[in-house]
């Protein structure tokens, strides 16, 4: 997150970073595989962080994959500092956080499958630009891929105005704090204002104020009054890793590269504009007012055969939060059934197989599986006299291709790995040290999805002790402990419960709703 | 209008030079007397335009001001040339033209009372907007006031976006006509994509698009397809001037620089956060998402006073096209009268000296009022209400204060040199040379009120004619001959009846003379 002239800032009020789900290399190694890269193993690699901060996004992988070496550098002593105890205390063996400039990173720290370099590339100025793309060249191994995030144009235009206002509301030389709540004041100042005169501008503008007013302060703080803050349009940031030797494999968020989520009309005009996949996706990001990009690169030497098809599914696992737009969607017949997704998208097929699929998927959220393992599910629902019905190459096929419209839509996520979390509660249930660690500090916690979750007291108190030797006895006996010193109070019907049946009454109920939900969090390894 | 790089485009695709209102000396010098200066009297001063074009802009005032001095500097031979061309057409003697770069320019030009760069200064590169402002520095007189225009944020993000686009799309093309076509293919394709967006950016989106469209080639090409087009938030234009040895006097559009005008009710908010006058005009351009600025400049040494000031309205003229709804307004009452102005916006008022003063006003029109003329005829206005009025000390400070905020809302336009047209018909009338002049390859003439106006084909067509030698008897023979020769052909409300008698012929001679009068094209 930090290079030299900032980092005094850094350590004054440091940016709240968390794990980022985008930059799993699991996540990454999916959408390599999606554009026709065979990038190295995720569960067998070794991963750079550039501005990692205290490590809130590098810790929580190192936790996931102990067969990986993880290496992440920061400017800011402090946050470093805070990164390595934490590391020590979740007696991680496989990561490594130094404190560096991006400048002095050379040849001696060796060489990585993959480079995160996140929430840096826009705060940095042009020459230290250059420097971390320099670095996500020479520091990336030939089938390896580098993850940059950065802001936008025309995205970032709306943002860019604020900050122009917010930045120079309160002297420079005042402390971050200050200058932060000057900021609040003049944003609440700039929305009733802009109030009082309705217009497409102020509702623009508007919006990204309330933006702005509901960031934490740190996160304000670094987005709108950083000296260097360096928007760029697309297609500049992809000529610009040209010149050291990269090309643009994908974004991390794969669905934003298909223009046909704008349907046919518009797929047609921008496909007449552009000549390739750059001018395209930049013609898109026109077309949304798209602030911010989480793009992953590779080596200019691959070819990357990008025409997608279903056989690039293959040995990826899948996973869809989904749900049946009916109650009780009817699989059987060649009805039309519709499937929402996160985004409020819906998919909707009269295929027998597709539904069944898309109601599985659903299903089981949060759990991701094979296509094969996905057929075999839809084939069992699809049953109707005990034994799952024959499915032939033809509808896999077409499942295949609908779960790509799927992909392109933003309904279903990609990864490389099998999940490494269970769905159910196990007699002796268990979480990563990581967790438990974490769930003792006050600190976001992080799932195997590498997701910061938020868990109710009484679910953290228990995540603590979830070590795989308690049953939930035991765990009923260390709630109620704990409700005994007081670290947390159970509310019955409103008022704090005591001592007594009714409690304990409560409180069983307590461990076995929180087990449910540690387990529904991805939280649970065993 | 240009610096070295991009000379041979504006020889190509020459800009459109009209005349900018707003930076006419006679204009900025009102506007810096009311902010305190004492400017040099416009009509004898030195006028310096910095890419001065086709000397769209500056030949008019050379024309009208023949005591002032003009000096013209532009980077085109192409449009220098054309410059010259209408300057020798009529024969002036007061204007210089120079084809040179600004970047060239040193201290053999003497000083000037005023310098315009409009159009300019966005549209260079970084080393030539700082000559830009060095040279107004050094070569402006202790009173002097230059006028500078450019692109500002954060009106110009969204333009930017289609700029960068456009430009894109059209580098690879060979010719600027063939870029120009590029642009206008992809912008109407974008157009058509972002109609099926129902969301507020979506619409913002096409209205940009469409008002790039509608903008003539010459300014879409200069302006979106330039490699240099750098807009600036209006802060840091005030801090570079500042380091240039300059400061703000104001914007060359008062209504502008008050945000009573922008955001009704909002002033008293954003002055809680802030009394600094440029952080308060920067918010304002953000709330109204402005993306050009007129910006008056004046010597570092000068304490300018960011107000309008009463005590100088003397010796100032004032102008509205004020037009009553129904009979003339009562002046006894506070009963509300409504007036049309500026082509269709009205406005409401009750007080009877705002009344007046509005009526006033619009009866003079198009020619501007004295201060002390139109504090007299108000004041005789009210007197004809009977006993009981106040005495005329009282009349004139409340005129005075509606004068100035008339001023502040834009509702009036200030000038600081008498008007030099003539809005009766004389029995010799007398069109002005310029307009004569460009009436012959243009239906657009340039008035003197340093406005463009578009003329009829018969108004264009007997323009040539009124040169102040012929009276009206010789006017409508060369009228019937021009329709003989088929040159010109009567209004459709006369010609209906066929072959036209000659009372009717002198109705419509009389009809195009009225026109040419409201116009501001008539000197006698």
């Amino acid at each position: 997150m930090t290079h030299s002239p900032a980092a005094k800032t850094y350590d004054e009020l440091p940016f709240p970073v968390q794990s980022l789900p985008q930059s799993r290399p699991d996540r990454m190694a999916a959408v390599a595989a999606l554009f026709g890269l065979e990038s190295p193993p995720a569960d067998r690699c070794r991963v750079l962080e550039l501005g990692c901060a205290a490590g809130g996004n590098l810790i929580p992988m190192a936790d996931r994959h102990p067969e990986c070496t993880f290496v992440g550098i920061d400017y800011s002593q402090v946050q470093v500092a805070a990164g390595q105890r934490f590391i020590e205390q979740a007696a991680l063996a496989n990561i490594e956080l130094l404190p560096m400039d991006i400048a002095d990173v050379g040849e001696g720290l060796g060489t990585f499958d993959y480079i995160v370099a996140h929430g840096l590339l826009s705060w940095v100025d042009p020459r230290m630009q250059e420097r971390i793309l320099e670095i996500c060249a020479s520091r990336l191994n030939r089938q390896g891929v580098a993850y940059v995030s950065y802001n936008t144009l025309p995205g970032w235009h709306h943002r860019g105005t604020i900050r122009e206002l917010v930045c120079r509301c309160a002297p420079p030389d005042d402390s971050p704090q200050h200058r932060v709540t000057a900021g609040r004041k003049l944003l609440q100042l700039l929305t009733s204002t802009l109030a009082l005169q309705p217009s497409p501008h102020g509702s623009l503008l508007a919006t990204e104020i309330d933006r702005a007013a509901r960031q934490p302060d740190g996160y304000l703080f670094h987005d709108y009054f950083e000296v260097d803050n360096y928007p760029l349009y697309f297609h500049q940031f992809v000529s610009r890793a040209a010149r050291h030797g990269l090309q643009y494999l994908g974004e991390s968020v794969t669905a934003t590269m298909f223009v046909s989520s704008f349907g046919p009309l518009i797929e047609e005009q921008v496909m007449r504009l552009s000549d390739d996949v750059v001018s395209a996706e930049q013609h898109l990001d026109v077309l949304r007012n798209r602030p911010f990009r989480q793009t992953l690169l590779c080596h200019q030497e691959i070819a990357l055969p990008r025409q997608l098809s279903p056989q690039r599914l293959q040995r990826l696992y899948v996973s869809g939060r989904l749900r049946p737009q009916n109650v009780r969607p009817d699989l059987q017949s060649s009805a039309v059934e519709g499937f929402i997704g996160p985004n409020g998208l819906t998919a909707s097929s009269p295929d027998p197989v597709v539904k069944a699929a898309l109601h599985h998927l659903g299903s089981v959220w949060p759990r991701g599986m094979t296509i094969d393992e996905l057929v075999a599910s839809a084939a069992t629902l699809l049953s109707t006299d005990g034994r799952p019905r024959e499915i032939p190459p033809n509808q896999r096929e077409a499942l295949g291709h609908n779960l790509v419209q799927c992909l392109a839509s933003g309904l279903i996520e990609l990864a490389s790995l099998p999940d490494s979390f269970v769905a159910s509660v196990s007699p002796q249930p268990r979480a990563s040290r990581l967790a438990r660690v974490q769930a003792r500090s006050a600190g976001s916690i992080t799932n195997l999805r590498h997701e910061s979750v938020a868990l109710d007291e009484a679910s953290r108190t228990i995540l603590q002790f979830l070590d795989g030797k308690r049953d939930h006895e035991a765990l009923l006996r260390e709630l109620v402990a704990a409700v005994d010193r007081g670290e947390i109070s159970i509310m019955v019907g409103g008022i704090p419960a005591t001592r007594g049946e009714a409690l304990s009454e409560v409180l069983t109920q307590t461990v076995h709703k929180s087990l449910n939900k540690l387990a529904a969090c991805a939280l649970l390894v065993a | 209008m240009n610096n070295l790089a991009t000379s041979n485009a504006y020889d190509e695709v020459p800009f459109p030079s009209q005349p900018v209102g707003y930076s006419h000396p006679a204009r900025i010098g009102a506007i810096a007397t009311l902010f305190g200066m004492q400017p040099q009297a416009a009509n004898r001063s030195r006028v310096l335009e910095l890419g001065c074009a086709t000397g769209g802009n500056l030949v008019p005032m050379a024309e009208r001001f023949p005591d002032g001095t003009f000096v013209g500097v532009d980077y085109s031979r192409v449009q220098i040339d054309a410059a010259r061309r209408v300057s020798k057409g009529l024969g002036l003697t007061n204007l210089e033209l120079l084809h040179a770069s600004i970047a060239d320019l040193g201290d053999e030009l003497g000083k000037f009372d005023y310098i315009v760069c409009h159009g300019v200064y966005s549209w260079v590169s970084r080393d030539l907007q700082h000559k830009i402002l060095e040279f107004c520095r050094a070569a402006l007189n202790p009173q002097g006031v230059a006028y500078v225009s450019y692109n500002v944020y954060p009106g110009w993000h969204l333009r930017s976006i289609f700029r960068r686009l456009m430009y894109e799309q059209a580098r690879q093309s060979a010719s600027a006509q063939q870029q120009m076509a590029e642009g206008r293919t992809l912008l109407e394709l974008l157009s058509k994509t972002v109609t099926r967006q129902g969301w507020p950016y979506g619409k913002i989106l096409k209205a940009e698009i469409d008002a790039i469209l509608n903008h003539q080639s010459g300014y879409l090409f200069h302006e979106y397809l330039e490699p240099d087009n750098e807009p600036i938030y209006f802060h840091e234009f005030d801090a570079r001037a500042a380091a240039a040895g300059l400061r703000y006097l104001g914007d060359a559009v008062p209504p502008s620089m008050f945000a009573v005008n922008a955001l009704p009710a909002s002033e008293s908010q954003l002055r809680r956060i802030t009394q600094d006058a440029i952080a308060l005009e920067q918010y304002w351009d953000v709330l109204k998402n402005r993306g050009f600025h007129q910006t008056l400049l004046c010597h570092r040494e000068i304490s300018p006073s960011g107000r309008l000031q009463p005590q100088r309205l003397e010796g100032l003229y004032f102008c509205g096209d004020f037009t009553p709804h129904g009979v003339a307004p009562d002046f006894k009452s506070s009963a509300p009268a409504t007036f049309t102005f500026r082509g269709g916006r009205t406005v409401t008022q009750r007080p009877p000296l705002v009344k007046a003063v509005l009526y006033h006003l619009g009866r003079q029109w198009p020619r501007g009022v004295a201060f002390d003329g139109l504090n007299d005829a108000v004041a005789n206005s009210i007197a004809a209400g009977g006993p009981g009025a106040d005495s005329p000390a009282v009349v004139r400070a409340q005129v005075v204060q509606i004068v100035i905020e008339a001023v502040a809302r834009g509702l009036i336009d200030p000038t600081s040199v008498p008007d030099d047209f003539v809005t009766s018909i004389s029995p010799r009338p007398a069109a002005s040379p310029l307009a004569r002049l460009q009436a012959e390859t243009s239906n657009k003439v340039t008035n003197r009120r340093h406005e463009n106006v578009e003329l009829d084909e018969g108004t264009r067509a007997m323009l040539r004619f009124i040169d102040g030698r012929h009276d009206h008897g010789v006017l409508l023979d060369e009228l019937v001959a021009a329709m003989a020769r088929g040159e010109v052909t009567a209004p459709p409300n006369f010609a209906a009846s066929g072959a036209l008698d000659p009372d009717t012929l002198a109705m419509v001679l009389k009809s195009w003379l009225t026109s040419m009068a409201n116009q501001a094209l008539l000197i006698a």
